[in-house]
């Protein structure tokens, strides 16, 4: 027969099952259990109160909490060594394959998409860590492209990388009315691509 | 990057976008469409390393997107792209 571990949540004062309870996301400390009704996490609770429930709490709830702790941290590790994702979108085959190329020679995965106006819906799918666009396209200008992956997905910078537009006045229009993050000038200076990369999509030490 | 490698690997292909402007010229195709190759022979060019092809390029390109772009003129910028591909010390290089 499962264990019951009957609490009142120190906030709303509801019962509950402390065994049958989520556990709180909260960053600083151990996780702990949530109030189903108010949402309020034990680790907010005063800290007599705090000591008294993990005194008392069963061994299968101390075990249960070790687990989520030792879950958590293989999640973290698994996030800080995944290779960062970039997009590059291009209509030209050549220049997709060699900044792809370019790109993981970096320690980067690449991600390339032909076609500009499905780029917002794959960024969309696949969470790139950044994006990097051609600005002249048959189907959709860059620029406009950037304007529309800011809108969907503001947190993830966008790079545009054109031969097209190098004066000063179009820069200023990328940034300025489309909030392109950095604007990089064809042909591509690899130099300059990984200070880009290692600026905008740092890599975990 | 290697550009060497670069060069071995997209050289070939550069060299086809070339030939394929060269046709377009001469079979005198619209202004906005050979602007366009040039442009993309410019960005490979640029990128494999080949500098003066990427100069050249540019220039068709540019007059490429004029109204009323003189095809002779058009058709010698070919010619010049040509040599500035298989003349650069980069393409001997690489081979």
């Amino acid at each position: 027969m499962k264990e019951v571990f009957e609490i009142r949540c120190h906030h709303c004062h509801a019962a509950a099952d402390a065994m049958q309870s989520d556990w709180c996301h909260c960053v600083a400390k151990k996780p702990s259990i949530v109030c189903a009704r108010c949402g309020a996490c034990w680790c907010t609770a005063p800290q007599k109160a705090q000591d008294a429930f993990w005194q008392y709490a069963p061994g299968e709830l101390h075990e249960a909490r070790e687990a989520v702790i030792a879950r958590r941290k293989a999640a973290l590790r698994r996030n800080v060594t995944a290779k960062k994702t970039v997009m590059i979108v291009d209509d030209d085959e050549e220049i997709r394959e060699i900044t792809a190329h370019a790109v993981e020679e970096l320690g980067y995965q690449a991600v390339t998409v032909e076609r500009a106006d499905l780029a917002v819906s794959t960024a969309m799918r696949m969470s790139p860590d950044l994006v990097i666009t051609d600005a002249l396209m048959p189907r959709l200008d860059g620029r406009v492209l950037c304007g529309l992956l800011k809108d969907a997905m503001p947190e993830i910078p966008v790079v545009i990388m054109t031969s097209l537009y190098t004066s000063l006045r179009y820069k200023l229009e990328a940034y300025r009315d489309f909030g392109a993050d950095e604007y990089l000038t064809k042909p591509i200076n690899f130099a300059q691509l990984r200070e880009v990369l290692t600026t905008l999509a740092p890599m975990a030490a | 990057m290697n550009v060497a490698a670069l060069q071995q690997k997209y050289g070939e292909r550069l060299r086809q976008r070339v030939t394929a402007v060269g046709q377009a010229v001469a079979s005198r195709a619209d202004g906005a469409s050979l602007s366009r190759q040039f442009h993309s022979i410019a960005g490979l060019a640029g990128t494999i390393g080949f500098d003066h092809a990427t100069a050249v390029a540019r220039e068709g390109e540019l007059l490429a997107a004029e109204p009323n772009a003189d095809f002779d003129v058009l058709s010698s910028i070919v010619g010049r792209l040509q040599s500035a591909i298989e003349g650069s010390p980069a393409l001997h290089h690489a081979a």
